[in-house]
């Protein structure tokens, strides 16, 4: 049995890590190696030396279509279910997982817009003069960059007002017979504000059941010409982003 | 709003050497994930997520087949991320073996459609500069001194078939054609040099040298 013999067993780990063991025989090592602990030693001694060597490479920023997907596929859970955990043997509710996304985007926004005075909270601490505060009127603020591409929109919404504005900039050549589909993602799921214009100015007709709590989080799709047909988004995610409350 | 309590400076620090995230935070990062923070899951992936697809792009030459592999590897990590053990290495480097290992396998389901370069024609060998050593672009400021002087012991064409076989997910077959060498050949520069490597970085010294 060669798997006993000490120096076919090191190079087996050794061509398993590096990743020459194929097919049938790197699924065999993987099984003995879960069953023997001095095998799995030698293939973690492989895995922290040779894994170092992935630190060359160039890193590339993936789209945010992935993250989006990824939320999908915990969020569908039936292919690929949810850890059951002893304290909390439910399902995640979605609202955290769309509450995550809206982290990772906040993120992205803080990088984008560059500047820490319109975050959230630190309006409340710049002095006010003469106006009045009017929490009741807040307005909402969002950049939208489409990756790889020029196209932006800079969005301003008002929830009191029920109205959002919108101002397009740069270019999307892959277009084509498509439109882009601006979508607000509530904690039951996209909700489908409107279409959005590829140059100019517009405005738009904010969902009645549009809340900020928690934070607004917008998302752009490709969409068939005229707009998804069935109410979701059915093409890819261009974008996708916080709205900050601004004024 | 959620994700903007703690201090943007940080966020902005990091997205902008991902590759040397602080590993302390990553292992906290991953504790934390284990117990179902969905918070701590987005921000490992806003810390890992590009190196993790560099590297997918570079086994994989097709971004479509990156972007599901980085899903799956991802998922994985939500799933498992208790399995990680400080003997598998630093945190982003078991990152990347399960990057690594999900691109070998969907390679293995798919490679057959790709075709492999034509006899006469260098496979893509190196990172962002053709022509350099790929251990060369390794070396800087990432304290991977005894690995890359390892490497350098190692005869040129058995440097050159680890280097190969690991950046490029070659199979022995992949690396005789790539090589021009016979299969039998290969097969033992790969062996001897992972020999030798092992040797060498034993000597050096068996602990792991922290990122």
């Amino acid at each position: 049995m060669k798997y006993q013999d000490a120096r076919l067993r090191r190079m087996l780990a050794a061509e398993y890590v590096l990743g020459t063991l194929r097919g049938p025989a790197r699924r065999r090592f993987e099984r003995l190696a879960h069953a023997d602990a001095a095998l799995r030693a030698e293939q973690y001694f492989w895995e922290a030396r040779l894994g170092r060597l992935s630190l060359a490479i160039k890193p590339v920023t993936p789209a945010p279509t992935v993250w989006l997907s990824l939320l999908r596929r915990i969020e569908a859970g039936n292919t690929v279910p949810l850890r059951v955990r002893p304290a909390e043997p439910k399902p995640v509710p979605m609202r955290r997982i769309w509450a995550g996304m809206a982290a990772a985007a906040a993120v992205v926004a803080v990088v984008m817009l560059g500047q820490r005075g319109i975050l959230p909270g630190t309006h409340e601490t710049t002095p006010v003069a003469q106006t009045p505060v009017t929490p009741a009127a807040p307005v909402y603020v969002a950049l939208l960059k489409v990756p790889d591409s020029t196209m932006q929109w800079t969005v301003s919404l008002s929830l009191v007002k029920g109205q959002m504005t919108v101002a397009a900039a740069g270019d999307y050549p892959q277009l084509g017979q498509h439109s882009m589909e601006l979508w607000w993602i509530s904690p039951q799921g996209p909700v489908a504000i409107g279409l959005l214009p590829v140059q100019g100015n517009g405005s738009m007709t904010l969902p009645k059941e549009m809340l900020a709590q928690g934070g607004i989080t917008l998302a752009v799709s490709l969409e068939p010409q005229g707009g998804s047909p069935t109410g979701k988004p059915t093409g890819p995610v261009l974008t996708s982003g916080p709205a900050v409350q601004a004024a | 709003m959620i994700g903007l309590d703690s201090e943007p400076k940080r966020y902005l620090k990091r997205d902008m050497s991902s590759a040397t995230a602080d590993p302390e935070r990553l292992t906290q990062l991953l504790a934390a994930i284990s117990g179902g923070d969905q918070r701590a899951f987005a921000q490992l992936y806003e810390s890992c997520s590009s190196h993790l697809f560099g590297l997918l792009l570079r086994i994989l030459q097709r971004r479509d087949w990156a972007e599901e592999a980085l899903q799956d590897c991802f998922l994985k990590i939500w799933q498992k991320s208790e399995t990680y053990e400080p003997a598998r290495g630093a945190p982003l480097t078991w990152l990347s073996t399960i990057a690594r290992y999900r691109a070998l396998d969907l390679l293995r389901m798919k490679r057959p459609e790709v075709e492999m370069p034509e006899e006469g024609e260098e496979p893509p060998m190196t990172l962002a500069d053709p022509g350099q050593d790929p251990v060369d672009g390794a070396i800087e400021g990432e304290g991977i001194d005894k690995l890359r002087d390892c490497m350098h012991g190692l005869q040129d064409e058995q440097r050159r078939s680890v280097l190969l076989a690991y950046y490029e997910g070659y199979t022995h077959q992949e690396l005789a054609r790539a090589m021009k060498a016979p299969l039998g050949t290969v097969k033992s520069w790969v062996r001897r040099g992972l020999s030798r490597l092992r040797d060498c970085l034993e000597a050096v010294g068996g602990v792991v040298e922290q990122e």
